[in-house]
């Protein structure tokens, strides 16, 4: 037997296998002192491992990582909930918006003589929030009511607007007494498309603006 | 995989207190035992204790049940340890004399082995003192230990074997080994 095997020995005995030729080994280990005297080393290391006691939790440290996991778990359930409610609130926004649009229902306006601008209509006295005493539940009311109002009120300024313009760029078709072989012009059409483009960018902007403070006012409770 | 353990791993995630408590104190003591040898730092060690045990409930929905738990918790472990290493080491030294103590009779020196090898342990590569605190002083399995590193079983067993003569290297170095010189002169003591 060579170093290098009885060293292969060395090994197989710290893990725990007896040598598979324990004469040859002694013999090996009789003449060499190097050998020998790491076989003596493992022999102390084995001695000094037995008696080295694996550290021990302290006292009390399961009771607090059971109350720290716990914890964890009920912020992150509160997250969830806080996405769920700001992804519904914002939902329900856009779907109050496109319903004032195309709500068919609604009163048609007088077909005005020229153009006309709407008069805004007066704001309803903002409710004042204070938010160094303010719940998270108020905060999430104040949010919602804030987005529903900006969407509502530039909305409806939005189709007041676009209605009263579509009359006006309407192509006026003199009478002929016969029947036009050309097809009439979109290009009134696509410019009134342009117009309802345009005029819902400030829905778009608002709504924005409504995530932003749902965001600001809302996480900095978490 | 263990039965036993997929049951368990639902209860958690359905947030059976009970079943998180079962889990914690089933691993606590081997992940606890680690960091202190791989930190050398029982305050960190149980900061970083709480960590792992925050990082394996977060991804507990992400564990693959046809492998083993305790490997994926113990591999965990050794990352947090390891990312707590590298942060450690742009601040101050933090310096913590760790209280381990013979655990029964003794002979006279086994104290001062007993320090010769925690030093001998703290002085080895991450890697190395990994391998060598999971199979000698916590009893696992080379394929285990070559789970919780992700790497080869033939890596795992390279990076023991040093770790030991590194060990061994040291506590002749110390004088904790009588050396007797060859009773062969001829043989002249050199490796054969």
């Amino acid at each position: 037997m060579n170093c290098d095997a009885c060293q292969e020995q060395l090994h197989q005995t710290l893990d725990g296998t007896d040598p598979a030729d324990r004469g040859a080994l002694d013999q090996h280990l009789a003449a060499c002192a190097d050998c020998r005297a790491y076989h003596d080393a493992a022999r102390r290391m084995q001695t000094g491992l037995h008696l080295l006691r694996p550290p021990a939790p302290p006292a009390g440290l399961s009771a607090r990582l059971v109350a720290a996991l716990l914890e964890d778990r009920r912020r992150a359930r509160s997250r969830a909930r806080l996405r769920l409610v700001v992804g519904l609130a914002v939902a329900a926004c856009v779907a109050v918006a496109v319903s004032l649009y195309l709500w068919p229902g609604r009163p048609a306006a007088p077909a005005p003589k020229g153009p006309q601008m709407v008069k805004p209509t007066p704001e309803p006295p903002k409710r004042v929030l204070d938010s160094a005493n303010a719940t998270p539940r108020q905060s999430m009311e104040t949010a919602v009511e804030a987005v529903a109002s900006l969407t509502s009120r530039t909305t409806t300024q939005t189709v007041q607007q676009t209605k009263k313009l579509i009359p006006l760029v309407e192509p006026t078709l003199p009478e002929l007494p016969w029947e036009p072989t050309v097809p009439v012009p979109t290009v009134t059409l696509r410019a009134a498309g342009q117009g309802v483009t345009e005029g819902f960018e400030p829905v778009a902007q608002h709504a924005r603006r409504a995530v932003g403070l749902i965001r600001r006012d809302l996480l900095s409770d978490f | 995989m263990s039965a036993e353990d997929v049951t368990l791993v639902r209860r958690c995630l359905r947030g059976e207190a009970e079943a998180i408590q079962t889990l914690v104190e089933r691993f606590q003591a081997e992940v606890y035992g680690l960091c202190v040898r791989l930190l050398n730092h029982r305050h960190d060690a149980e900061d970083v204790t709480q960590e792992v045990f925050l990082r394996v409930f977060r991804s507990l929905k992400g564990w693959d049940s046809s492998r083993p738990l305790k490997p994926w918790v113990m591999g965990i472990a050794v990352n947090r340890c390891r990312t707590w290493l590298t942060q450690r080491s742009r601040r101050p030294e933090l310096v913590d004399y760790l209280q381990d103590t013979v655990s029964g009779p003794a002979p006279d020196d086994s104290a001062e082995l007993l320090h010769e090898i925690r030093d001998a342990l703290a002085g080895l590569r991450l890697e190395y003192r990994t391998v060598f605190v999971l199979f000698h002083e916590q009893g696992q399995p080379y394929e285990d230990i070559a789970r919780v590193l992700d790497r080869p079983v033939g890596t795992v067993k390279t990076w023991l074997h040093r770790a030991r003569l590194e060990i061994l290297d040291r506590l002749r170095r110390r004088g904790m080994v009588a050396e007797e010189p060859d009773p062969v002169p001829e043989g002249g003591g050199g490796r054969t």
